[in-house]
């Protein structure tokens, strides 16, 4: 009752609704797919080491530069890794990291979301036109000039993603906070003495979630993106780590002998971010479509 | 027990470029302007008026959800903060408010159970477990299942919801209840349930009852005395009985002749204003109904604020007409009621 | 085609809804005649099925059919009538006033340029003689300044005026019936008022025919000639508006008459008889009686068998569906005074036995 963090969950919708939410996410094709996509790859991320036939940095001289074969699967690479392991081993790296990067800027965001709409006044418009500086400026280009201040590494892509999606995040829960907050049960509480952690985490927080659900998981696809694209870059996750970005940039100078070794790290990040995306508009249309008619 | 005194409660608007070029200030909407009431102990004072007329701004100032720019509210003889933050927890418990719309009054996302329980924890520090009985006693109180409070508002009906709202009201045993269009949003086979329950709780609980509502007929039967709002001002205080009498203000007259009538028969004076409410950023000077009254004076009524005029039983308007001239001129709206052949209205 | 009474004759309608329980009735075997000129009142709470009733004669309904029945206009079954022939009668033949004006009025538009629209599609006016006719249609109504409020928005007019509008436009074809949906249910009484004697005035003017859909009895009793009232679907009652409230056939009429306050009355004189419990949901509607399960005279056959509607009075169209309802007519101070005394008899002894802490169980006396 009192902590919040462990009362959330239970908190996300009317009881009997939390079961149907997958229910209903499979009941339609586009998101019975994006979720079972990223359902595949998070048991990839759990269970990668068990599935994967090679040590994620083994290097098999004598089968380098193979193409996709019934030993190599998705082929070898340069220095003779094998792809496949490379790509199932890389799904954990960069699940968690930009899973987390997410959790992190959700936290955040639905702080600021929750503060900002909630008092509005000057502190509103301080904590929202500082973030729109933020936004006005491409994600990429915010993200290269973070790196290029806090250096690369894997807390700084952290960082990184805290950064550029808690600006989008707040504004999404401070727009509902804005809606929820002149409702009658809010002003109940006031009235009822209830104090302010309450009345934030207690009573508005849970009409929130919906919202925050879609928009976390939105985020989170294009989290994917982001540290893919930094270790593309080279300005993030250094080798190396089986970073599927880093794979495509380490496989780019090879692409016309070895295409094999692009195109399976690309396809994974193509295939996991339209998975997770699908499932976010998944969910976006069970709480738009699917509570109007309760 | 409950002391409004001279409230006003402005609200700031935008000023327009115009007005920045002039270094003007924005003129404010004037919601409640100027309001002196008083409600005792165990008495219902009923609040009527049409939309635009402050009557929801005056109870939100009184329980804080508003902030009052002048005057004073007293309860008990204590005058109270106008921030709501600034009130003690004990002023709270005995202030209540139940609103109009049952809809939004409860949390879709808790349990009536975890709902009610909330006054007894944060304003009577019950325990858990005392709280959880009081709940169940609660429920019994206003004639709900007690298992109810396992149910999600969505699982209950628009009138079951409202006595979820009134028995978190009545949690703390208020002196002061404020039940704002407490059954406007209802079916009508359900509202006179809920005037009822409202009735009977307030017998057994010796609570002051502000009952706001835009149906005169449904504040005529609830409350002892009514106070009649017009564009944040007060046109009439009248004891229940009296106010379906002349002399009437000549805003109730309009009032009364404007009730459709579930009486196909009743031969119903036809007293129609023209116009619209005025805007509360700029009122009329003098009697602000002088623009839309049918009896207007003169000059005067635009000129000059209106006296309150007291009459023998006690009803006071706030009128230039004097009393005499008001009761010689209107006729008996009402038909004056036995319990068998009162007039409909719905 | 055969020959049908009335101007609008609706006949054993029955409107269902699609939900994920599958299809539920919303109506249910729905009759009902308007003579030309007449008008007549649709009155139920939330949940009654008025609306569904209204929009099914419009052929408006969204996720929702008519299971049986027809829609009978001028001899034509209007539930099976082309599209291209609804367009027709839209608006030119029967018009439709909404609760809310301004989800009717296309924000952009100046009122006077749609008030025009709708008189060069259906009267083939030209342009010039259009938005003549459209300030004229705004005088119609008593609109003050007519020409400034036909240059204006519709956001720009206040509730009143922007029904008022509505009303102005949805006679400017002068349609031989016209429907009208909670149309002063958003305003305030005093308006209410006014809009009430306008279209009264303009009705009695034109002899257009009236299907009046609200809940307020009140707004009836002043503006119609017959009454039907819906509860759950199903019309319990239809009447000349004098019979109905002289004496109220149904337990529910009576009930709904019985449970509001009239005016002037006040609770220590009497005590409001609240029908008991709730309209039932979709789905949910009893076998027998729909009534029956809030019904003060309810007896065994009200809930086993599903009364049907009965001719009460042959020379002015009383129509009742209960089963009970000879003994309500007959006993002029019998079932229907001694229902209705006994409930209040009997929630002000229950008040009294509480006071005194008597045998009722002690519901209300809980002290913390």
């Amino acid at each position: 009752m009192t902590s919040n963090g462990s009362s959330l969950p239970t908190q996300l919708s009317p009881p009997s609704s939390r079961r149907s939410i997958l229910r209903e996410l499979f009941a339609r094709p586009a998101s019975a797919l994006g979720t079972t996509i990223f359902l595949l790859f998070v048991l990839l991320a759990i269970c990668g080491p068990l599935l994967a036939p090679y040590e994620l940095n083994q290097q098999i001289y004598s089968d380098a530069r193979q193409a996709p074969s019934a030993t190599h699967w998705f082929g070898t690479d340069n220095l003779g890794r094998d792809v496949f392991s490379r790509v199932i081993l890389g799904a954990r790296d960069i699940l968690t990291l930009s899973g987390l990067g997410t959790l992190l800027a959700v936290l955040s965001g639905v702080t600021f979301g929750l503060i900002s709409g909630y008092y509005g006044g000057l502190l509103d418009e301080l904590i929202m036109r500082f973030f729109d500086s933020l936004l006005a400026m491409p994600a990429l280009l915010l993200a290269l000039l973070l790196l290029g201040i806090l250096g690369p590494a894997v807390s700084s892509v952290m960082i990184v993603i805290v950064v550029v999606y808690t600006p989008i995040v707040a504004r999404v829960v401070r727009s509902v906070v804005l809606s929820v907050k002149t409702k009658a049960f809010v002003e109940a509480a006031r009235i009822q003495g209830e104090s302010l952690w309450r009345i934030l985490f207690r009573e508005i927080l849970p009409s929130v979630l919906p919202a925050l659900a879609v928009e976390a998981s939105l985020r989170f696809s294009y989290a994917i993106f982001l540290v893919a694209s930094l270790g593309f870059l080279g300005v993030g996750v250094q080798p190396p780590s089986p970073n599927w970005g880093l794979m495509v940039n380490e496989a780019r100078q090879h692409v016309s002998q070895l295409p094999w070794a692009l195109y399976f790290p690309a396809g994974a990040i193509a295939i996991v971010v339209i998975g997770v995306n699908l499932m976010a508009d998944g969910l976006k249309r069970v709480w738009q479509g699917g509570t109007v008619g309760k | 027990m409950l002391q409004v005194a001279d409230l006003s409660v402005y609200f700031a608007t935008r000023r327009s470029l115009a007005q920045m070029a002039r270094g003007q200030a924005a003129p404010p909407v004037k919601a409640v302007d100027g309001i002196n009431l008083e409600a005792a102990r165990q008495q219902t004072l009923g609040i009527v008026g049409e939309s635009g007329s402050g009557k929801t701004t005056l109870a939100r100032a009184i329980i804080g959800l508003a902030e009052r720019t002048a005057g004073d509210i007293r309860l008990l003889g204590l005058s109270l903060p106008p921030k709501l933050s600034r009130r003690h927890k004990d002023l709270l418990q005995q202030l209540q408010y139940v609103f109009q719309n049952p809809e939004e009054a409860l949390n879709p996302y808790l349990t009536v159970g975890e709902t009610l329980r909330r006054p007894f924890i944060t304003l009577a520090q019950h325990t858990r477990a005392e709280a959880d009985t009081a709940v169940q006693q609660l429920l019994t109180a206003v004639r709900l299942p007690a298992t109810y409070a396992q149910r999600l508002p969505s699982q209950l009906s628009g009138g079951e919801k409202q006595r979820v709202a009134i028995a978190r009201a009545f949690a703390t045993h208020p002196d002061l209840l404020i039940a704002d269009e407490a059954v406007s949003a209802l079916d009508v086979s359900v509202q006179a349930s809920i005037l009822n329950l409202l009735s009977e709780l307030q017998h057994e609980h010796h609570n002051t009852l502000l009952f706001i509502s835009h149906d005169l007929a449904v504040v005529g039967y609830l409350a002892d005395e009514i106070a009649v709002v017009y564009v944040g001002q007060l046109m009439e205080v009248a004891a229940a009985a009296a106010l379906f009498a002349p002399p009437y203000h000549p805003y109730t007259e309009a009032l009364l002749s404007s009730i459709p009538l579930a009486t196909p028969d009743a031969a119903q004076q036809q007293i129609r204003l023209q116009g619209d409410v005025p805007s509360q950023i700029n009122k009329p000077s003098g009697c602000p109904f002088h623009p839309r009254c049918p009896r207007y004076l003169g000059e005067i009524c635009a000129r000059e604020t209106p006296p309150w005029q007291t009459h023998a039983n006690g009803k006071r308007i706030f009128c230039h007409i004097p009393l005499s001239e008001l009761t010689r001129q209107q006729a008996q709206l009402i038909p004056l009621e036995t319990p068998e052949t009162g007039v409909n209205t719905l | 085609m055969e020959s049908k009474p009335g101007l609008l004759h609706v006949e054993d309608l029955t409107v269902a809804y699609h939900t994920g329980a599958g299809w539920l009735e919303a109506v249910r075997d729905f009759t009902l005649t308007i003579a030309p000129g007449q008008t007549y009142g649709l009155v139920g709470e939330s949940g009654s099925g008025k609306s569904t009733i209204a929009l099914t004669i419009m052929r408006y309904l969204r996720n929702g059919r008519s299971r049986q029945g027809a829609v009978w206009f001028n001899g034509r079954n209007l539930l099976t009538l082309p599209p291209h022939d609804m367009a027709h009668i839209w608006g030119k033949e029967i018009s439709f006033v909404p609760q809310d004006p301004l989800s009717a009025l296309n924000p952009s538009l100046r009122i006077g340029e749609q008030i025009a629209e709708v008189l060069r599609q259906h009267l083939h006016l030209d342009k010039k003689s259009a938005a003549a006719r459209a300030i004229a249609l705004l005088d119609m109504v008593r609109i003050p300044d007519p020409p400034r409020v036909a240059a204006s928005y519709p956001h720009q007019l206040s509730g009143g005026m922007q029904q008022r509008v509505m009303i102005a436009m949805a006679l400017s074809t002068e349609p031989p019936l016209l429907i009208l949906d909670e149309p002063t249910t958003n305003l305030d009484v005093t308006t209410q008022a006014a809009v009430l004697d306008l279209l009264r005035e303009l009705i009695a003017a034109r002899q257009t025919a009236v299907l009046y859909v609200t809940h307020n009895l009140g707004v009836v009793a002043q503006v119609c000639d017959r009454v039907a009232v819906l509860y759950a679907g199903e019309l319990v009652e239809d009447a000349p508006t004098h019979a109905l409230y002289r004496q109220p056939l149904h337990p529910y009429t009576q009930g709904l008459l019985d449970s509001v306050p009239q005016l002037g009355q006040h609770k220590a004189q009497i005590q409001l008889a609240a029908i008991p419990g709730q309209i039932p949901a979709l789905g949910q509607r009893p076998t027998g009686c729909v009534f029956a399960p809030r019904c003060p005279l309810a007896v065994e056959i009200c809930h086993a068998e599903r009364p049907f509607l009965d001719t009460a009075a042959a020379e002015n169209g009383r129509f009742v569906r209960c089963h009970r309802w000879p003994e309500i007519a007959a006993g002029e101070g019998g079932v229907k005074k001694e229902g209705r005394r006994e409930r209040k008899r009997e929630e002000g002894r229950g008040k009294r036995r509480r006071e005194e802490g008597g045998e009722r169980r002690d519901c209300c006396r809980w002290r913390i």
